[in-house]
């Protein structure tokens, strides 16, 4: 029966190659809620925080940057639902706001960490030899700085403002990365297929890219879902320290390490309300990059 | 956690014990690899602190004015000479790297101290506060992994783990604020900010160092139990544990016996390279509780762009990094025969 399905289709026994897409993602998705609740709760804060960034004039009615337009340091209420700021501005608008920042800070950092890391990672996989060795203790050199303060030095030479916070953050990551990317790289340019691609005479850049790049795909997935929490966790330090993105942007790091600060004596909820954002959003995304993990790594995998 | 596993598998396993001569080959070449390490860290360091953009020089006579050691009428030209920055940066470099390697780091360029002298007497406080941090979490992460990983999948062990990761969620400053914050809003119990060294008080002493390290503790805390319970996880896997609960072995003396020693292994590799984290985090919290330790230092020292200064502390604790790593390592192979150099 299943061999009269067709050529291309997936062949899995009974009539499950049948099924349409939608119905296989749906069943795809509720296997994962159901094995990984803790994974779904995180997939599900990481939606919500790209919707709160697409759809903020939408959710709320105030702008980020407005002001006045209610009582200076009131509470929370019906029509503030995070209280105002001392210019009067809605908390909770800016807080939405917010999230704009933090996406496009842990985006950017992402993808401009991850590219490199993977490339220099790979090649010294494949090369070895001298560019390894000397490579290598650039990576320790990075690696025995404490990341913060290069963090800090780095802004202050580029300067402050939402780009350079990211090229900041993705500096050191794509440095330090590049060695996990090289472990995994390692384990796969020791393949046979690799060694036949190499007699067959295919040059260096294929083998590099069709050969080992699609299978570290995984150790790529678990970085990069791991890695999303601590650059939003990192802007927000550096943002407290007053390297970060500058106000009158609503970045949550910055509205927790000045304003909120300062007045958290008589208006806690402008600090309650960005730490309780920072917290929650780094809390999803870090479940959902374990539940990757989990599912992705081979070694658990035989653990269930 | 993959970093620590992947070192693991990326060891050489021995077949011929190399015994103690090997492990000695092994710790020279470790530190004869430093060395380039150390060169590269130093480049980078003297290099980018000039790259920051606003010269001491201005910084300095600004502030100078027409007072203190620097006349007015000196010219910039004639401060630049004498602070010796007005040479090539490679040049600087190079007579950076001869004063290094004879133990000279050079003086504050602001108050001419000697920069081994300041940091002297800062470590304290910021090793204090990193110790009894790194203790603590010891003694309350391992037991969270543990109980976590022996009731997989429980409400226990997702209760433990969201906490964990709750843990390594919140901002550290957040938390210190919060530690600040709110004994005093809600009980009306203040933090005294107000530097008291162990030998005037020594029970005031304390009383500043534990809030602090309870911050960093916490984070650290919650990576050494995530590491623990996933270490654990993979040890109950394998087929010694199998056996012993064949031969009849009870449960807690199997876990804590035979599997927790051998899990423990990549959580001590993790401690070595969390003591960098440890240090970024000493900048926070010493910022929030106004402690006089290490990474206050760092900061004001890059604003004021006190090169000497900034290049003393990141040699200095690159150095005590590197080694650190190197003695976990040693410890690694000295816990897991199977790993030991050949």
């Amino acid at each position: 029966m299943s061999a009269e399905v067709g050529i291309g289709q997936a062949v899995r026994g009974g009539g499950r190659a049948q099924r349409s897409v939608g119905a296989r993602v749906w069943y795809e998705a509720s296997k994962f809620i159901r094995k990984k609740p803790l994974g779904a709760f995180g997939a599900v804060v990481l939606l919500m925080l790209i919707g709160m960034a697409v759809f903020a004039p939408i959710i709320t009615q105030y702008g980020p940057l407005q002001q006045s337009t209610g009582p200076a340091l009131a509470g929370p209420s019906l029509e503030h639902l995070a209280g105002t700021d001392q210019f009067g501005r809605d908390v909770f608008t800016r807080i939405v706001y917010g999230a704009r920042i933090s996406l496009f800070i842990s985006v950017g950092a992402t993808v401009m960490a991850i590219i490199p890391a993977t490339t220099l990672g790979m090649m010294c996989a494949y090369f070895r030899g001298p560019f390894d060795l000397v490579f290598q203790r650039v990576v320790d050199a990075f690696q025995a700085i404490p990341g913060l303060i290069l963090l800090i030095t780095i802004v202050s030479i580029l300067g402050s403002g939402q780009f350079n916070v990211v090229l900041a953050l993705a500096i050191p990551a794509s440095i330090t990365g590049s060695r996990l990317q090289r472990a995994a790289s390692m384990q796969v340019t020791g393949r046979d297929y690799v060694l036949a691609a190499r007699s067959l005479g295919a040059t260096h850049t294929r083998i590099i890219f069709q050969y080992i790049l699609p299978n570290i795909m995984a150790p790529i997935i678990i970085v990069v879902s791991l890695g999303f929490g601590g650059y939003i966790l990192a802007e927000s330090s550096l943002s407290f320290l007053g390297y970060g993105v500058p106000p009158p942007a609503p970045s949550w790091g910055g509205m927790l390490a000045s304003d909120g600060r300062r007045y958290m004596y008589v208006a806690p909820h402008m600090f309650v309300a960005p730490a309780i954002a920072l917290s929650v959003v780094v809390f999803g995304v870090n479940m959902f990059g374990d539940a990757m993990r989990d599912i992705l790594d081979p070694r658990l995998r035989g653990s269930g | 956690m993959p970093a620590a596993s992947v070192v693991y598998a990326g060891r050489r396993l021995i077949t011929n014990g190399g015994g103690v001569t090997g492990m000695a080959k092994y710790v020279l070449r470790r530190l004869i690899g430093m060395v380039p390490t150390w060169l590269i860290i130093m480049f980078m360091v003297v290099f980018m602190v000039r790259l920051i953009p606003g010269s001491i020089v201005d910084l300095l006579l600004q502030d100078q004015g027409g007072g203190g050691s620097y006349q007015a009428g000196i010219d910039r030209a004639q401060v630049e000479h004498r602070l010796g920055l007005d040479q090539p940066v490679y040049v600087q470099y190079v007579k950076y790297v001869a004063g290094v390697a004879q133990g000279n780091l050079g003086a504050s360029l602001w108050d001419q101290q000697s920069v081994v002298s300041l940091i002297a007497q800062r470590v304290p406080v910021t090793a204090q506060v990193a110790l009894v941090a790194i203790i603590t979490s010891v003694f309350v992460s391992i037991p969270i992994g543990v109980i976590s990983a022996v009731r997989r999948d429980s409400p226990v062990d997702y209760l433990l783990r969201s906490i964990s990761i709750l843990g390594i969620s919140v901002p550290g400053f957040a938390i210190g604020t919060a530690i600040v914050i709110f004994p005093t809003l809600w009980w009306g119990v203040t933090v005294s900010f107000k530097y008291v060294s162990f030998a005037e008080d020594p029970i005031g002493h304390l009383k500043l160092i534990i809030p602090p390290a309870m911050v960093l503790g916490v984070q650290l805390s919650a990576s050494v139990a995530r590491l623990t319970r996933t270490m654990m996880l993979e040890v109950l896997q394998e087929d010694y544990i199998r056996t012993a609960r064949a031969k009849g072995l009870q449960e807690p003396k199997i876990v804590v016996k035979h599997a927790l020693k051998n899990a423990l292994i990549p959580v001590v590799t993790v401690l070595g390279i969390q003591i960098t984290n440890l240090l970024g985090g000493s900048v926070i919290t010493e910022t929030i509780f106004a402690l006089p330790g290490l990474g206050r230092l760092m900061v004001s020292s890059i604003g004021a762009r006190d090169y000497p200064v900034v290049q003393g502390i990141v040699v200095l604790t690159a150095i005590f990094v590197m080694c650190m790593n190197l003695a976990v390592d040693v410890s690694y192979g000295y816990l897991d025969p199977r790993a030991r150099p050949a």
